[in-house]
């Protein structure tokens, strides 16, 4: 089996690592092997975040640039920071709701043109567009916008992972109010994609 | 089951659990029976004292932030030449500032196991440097050993105690970040129950007292040792060859580059074996001629310096051998950066001669988003009032600044960081711009940073009577790397807190001030007064860090928000463009707050950042 290389991508305070470490644990219970880069250590709120997920014989936790098969963007300007870089077959969900750097407001800058961007993508990125920020307020709170993300995956072929499997895993990992408003957040996101899914 | 308990829990032994690099060398101290375990956090190695600092009751650990890396290294040796095994451990820098003791403990050596682990960070993810700690194994004489994922991090750990203890030297262990911050599956092993955490020490002074007429003796003896565990250095399991190729080309590799190396071999089915050195210093140089005389060419792959290289290229000198050598002394590797997959397809292609198109990197027009101060964080109520003092005094300060969340000071639209360089360096900087110019120095300098080496500088300042002003903030933790205690915080029963003011007073220093941060009329009138001084002022501008609050605040069911009258705002962009919360941003020309990111610290709606007054309470809730 070739690798599955999955990009998940936002900005720091959006559960990015979190949404990770759920995913890879969800593809791990199912018997794959999985590698996951957490670049963290600095504490303070905002700021770019990625972390990647490896399925597969592979030993690093880093992909080939040309090798991703997913990419899940919590916030557009990020997901279109890879995605400047990156332009290869590949599946590519992207969060609607935007969160301006504070670099914009200091400079007095409109938030850049993000959705023209998106829309000019070469073909062979396969974009979907979703409200996840939204669909995690309907579910209860933002906070489960990473879970709404993670819903998203199970569309993408991820070697793994099954919507049962996330939901063991997000109940391994939350209790009480967390667990339920994660759990509410995933099927509302089920929901949502198969209605919004083409024909 | 939490994390803890299961990294806890001995009937785990065998299972597999999802384990971060740092979490699985926390595990690797429960099964080496670590009993004494001390550090300074600093990334990327801090999440090893986070999982052992909440489970080291439990584990019967005796655990301790020390308060700096030379009194945890000189904790930790303690505890060995008593017969405790320890580990100390630290970010790569960190291992400067234990360097003097780290040095000398080769020539003693030690009793129980004691393993000293540097965190490197190629790439600089969150570090002022690059530097290659490999060079201080070599330094020190001190056997290095270096794994490539979380599951070697935590067998290999065990068997640097072997190593330690069989040739009574400390060991160096050596991660890097994409090692320490990688997560994969982990075989747990088995946890040896009987720790030893108390123990007399037993006298031998012709050995523990490194005067130089002992010094000589212990050195001497310090080669033979090394020599011997070079040797040795085939019977433990941490150097081994992958024969994948049919014996033209092979590749000498160690660490974290390691990954890369298999990664591209396997993408691109390459015809090469590889050599992979886990025990690096001393260099098993037997088994590196081996392989050099087995190949017409060795290409050796290794992040940052061209330490195995330089091992590579003096066994083949030594042994009179004609194989050709690449690496980054001739130019195909880079001397900074970590290695990825494709940096490596990228040097090695051009050796090897198979076809690899680099990935051009595009110019983005896309604006950065750099980590900024969160919501509510005293700092930026800080930087914000001494910009307004500054400006209302009229003085053009040089700022020398330190390390912690503060350092983002530097960033626009504060712009309050001309210097930083070091732990402490603020106020040790501070001495030299007073001593040459006779312009006012604001250092900036946290607590941790202050009790980690600020004390030492201002002891001097005060001395030569020099002129600053320094600015202490005192956020009650060491924030930056995850908010772990330190000497001032006041954490249980067992501690007892440190008062920067006493040690300040205690130095001489009458000029002292303890301001709010988050009263920003005090705090002005405090920096104003304090810049009209001539002498050494000091500031503590004291305030919980915001995440702390939040997370009381939270418990206590007390999240105020704040919202932006919009009849009374008056547009004049000073919150957006000079004070910079992050939850405020504009939208429709109109200025908003965020309530998912606000954390209701008030400030903004003070006169002095909001003239208008149109900043307001919107409802305090959960
Ligand atoms: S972690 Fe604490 S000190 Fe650091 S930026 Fe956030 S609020 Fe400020
Ligand atoms: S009260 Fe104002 S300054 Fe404080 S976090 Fe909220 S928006 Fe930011």
């Amino acid at each position: 089996m070739p690798a599955f290389n999955i990009i998940l991508t936002g900005e720091g305070g959006q559960g990015v690592v979190t949404a990770g470490t759920i995913l890879s644990q969800t593809v791990m219970d199912s018997g794959y092997n999985v590698i996951m880069s957490e670049l963290h250590g600095l504490s303070q709120r905002g700021g770019s975040i990625t972390v990647e997920v490896r399925i597969g014989e592979i030993y690093g936790p880093i992909s080939f640039k040309s090798k991703y098969n997913l990419l899940l963007g919590f916030e557009p300007i990020e997901a279109m920071r890879i995605l400047e870089q990156i332009s290869y077959p590949m599946d590519a969900v992207v969060n609607s709701e935007k969160i301006s750097p504070i670099y914009l407001g200091i400079r007095d800058l409109e938030y850049p043109d993000v959705d023209a961007m998106l829309s000019n993508l070469p073909q062979c990125i396969r974009l979907r567009r979703i409200d996840a920020s939204r669909i995690a307020r309907d579910a209860g709170s933002v906070k489960a916008t990473n879970i709404v993300m993670l819903g998203t995956a199970l569309e993408a072929s991820v070697p793994g992972l099954t919507l049962e499997g996330l939901e063991n895993a997000i109940r391994s990992r939350f209790s009480g109010k967390l667990l339920q408003l994660n759990l509410d957040a995933l099927h509302l996101a089920m929901g949502k994609m198969e209605r919004e899914l083409p024909g | 089951m939490t994390l803890l308990s299961l990294l806890l829990d001995n009937e785990e032994n065998g299972k597999k659990l999802f384990l971060l690099g740092n979490e699985a060398i926390a595990r690797g101290a429960l099964e080496a029976s670590v009993s004494v375990v001390t550090t300074y956090p600093g990334t990327p190695s801090s999440e090893i004292g986070d999982t052992l600092y909440d489970l080291h009751k439990e584990a019967g650990i005796k655990f301790q932030f020390s308060v700096n890396e030379k009194v945890a290294v000189e904790t930790a040796f303690a505890a060995s030449i008593s017969g405790v095994r320890s580990l100390v451990f630290m970010k790569h820098v960190g291992l400067n500032v234990a360097s003097d003791p780290f040095v000398t403990t080769a020539y003693t050596g030690t009793r129980a196991g004691m393993v000293v682990l540097t965190a490197d960070d190629p790439s600089m993810y969150s570090s002022q440097n690059e530097q290659d700690n490999r060079h201080y194994a070599e330094l020190a004489h001190i056997p290095m050993i270096e794994p490539s994922n979380p599951q070697e991090a935590k067998d290999f750990l065990v068997k640097a105690y072997e190593i330690s203890e069989k040739y009574n030297i400390p060991v160096l262990f050596r991660t890097t970040t994409r090692v320490a911050h990688m997560r994969a599956p982990v075989a747990l092993g088995k946890i040896e129950k009987e720790h030893v955490s108390v123990a007399q020490f037993v006298k031998d002074p012709e050995r523990f007292v490194s005067l130089p007429s002992n010094a000589l003796r212990l050195k001497e003896k310090l080669i033979e040792k090394i020599s011997e565990i070079e040797k040795e250095s085939d019977s433990y399991d941490l150097n081994r060859i992958e024969r994948i190729g049919s014996g033209g080309i092979g590749i000498i590799t160690s660490g974290a580059s390691f990954n890369s190396v298999m990664d591209v071999v396997n993408e691109y089915a390459l015809d090469a074996d590889i050599l992979k050195i886990g025990l690096s210093y001393p260099a098993p140089r037997d088994m590196i001629s081996a392989f050099l005389s087995e190949h017409e060419r060795v290409v050796v792959i290794e992040e940052l310096d061209p330490y195995l290289e330089n091992n590579v290229r003096i066994t083949s000198q030594i042994n009179g051998l004609k194989t050709i050598i690449n690496g980054k002394i001739d130019g195909y590797f880079s001397y900074s950066h970590e290695f990825t997959p494709d940096t490596v397809a990228q040097s090695l292609s051009k050796i090897m001669g198979f076809p690899y198109t680099p990935i051009v990197a595009v110019k983005s027009v896309l604006p950065p988003r750099p980590p900024v101060l969160c919501p509510g964080c005293p700092h930026r109520a800080t930087y914000y009032a001494v910009e307004r003092a500054v400006k209302m005094m009229k003085v053009d300060p040089v700022y020398s600044s330190d390390i912690g969340c503060y350092s983002l000071g530097f960033y626009e639209p504060y712009r309050e960081a001309d210097t930083m360089i070091s732990m402490g360096s603020s106020i040790g900087l501070a001495n030299g711009f007073s001593l040459v110019s006779g312009r006012k120095v604001i250092a900036f300098i946290g607590d941790s940073t202050f009790y980690h080496s600020g004390i030492e500088p201002l002891i001097n300042a005060y001395h030569y009577g020099l002129n600053m002003l320094v600015m202490i903030l005192d956020n009650d933790v060491t924030a930056m790397t995850g908010q772990q205690p330190n000497p001032g915080s006041d954490t249980d029963t067992e501690v007892a807190p440190v008062k920067i003011e006493e040690i300040v007073r205690g130095i001489g220093i009458s000029d002292i001030a303890i301001v709010d941060p988050y009263d920003t009329a005090v705090t002005l009138k405090a920096i104003t007064s304090a810049l009209r001084n001539d002498g050494i002022s000091v500031i503590i501008s004291r305030r919980e860090c915001a995440i702390l609050r939040d997370r009381k605040m939270q418990k206590n069911g007390k999240l105020q928000v704040y919202t932006v009258n919009q009849d009374k705002c008056g547009l004049c962009m000073n919150c957006v463009e000079n004070f910079a919360c992050p939850a405020i941003y504009i939208e429709d020309k109109r200025i908003k707050i965020n309530p998912d990111l606000c954390d209701g610290c008030g400030v903004c709606s003070q006169v002095y950042v909001c003239p208008y007054r149109a900043i307001e309470v919107e409802h305090a809730s959960i």
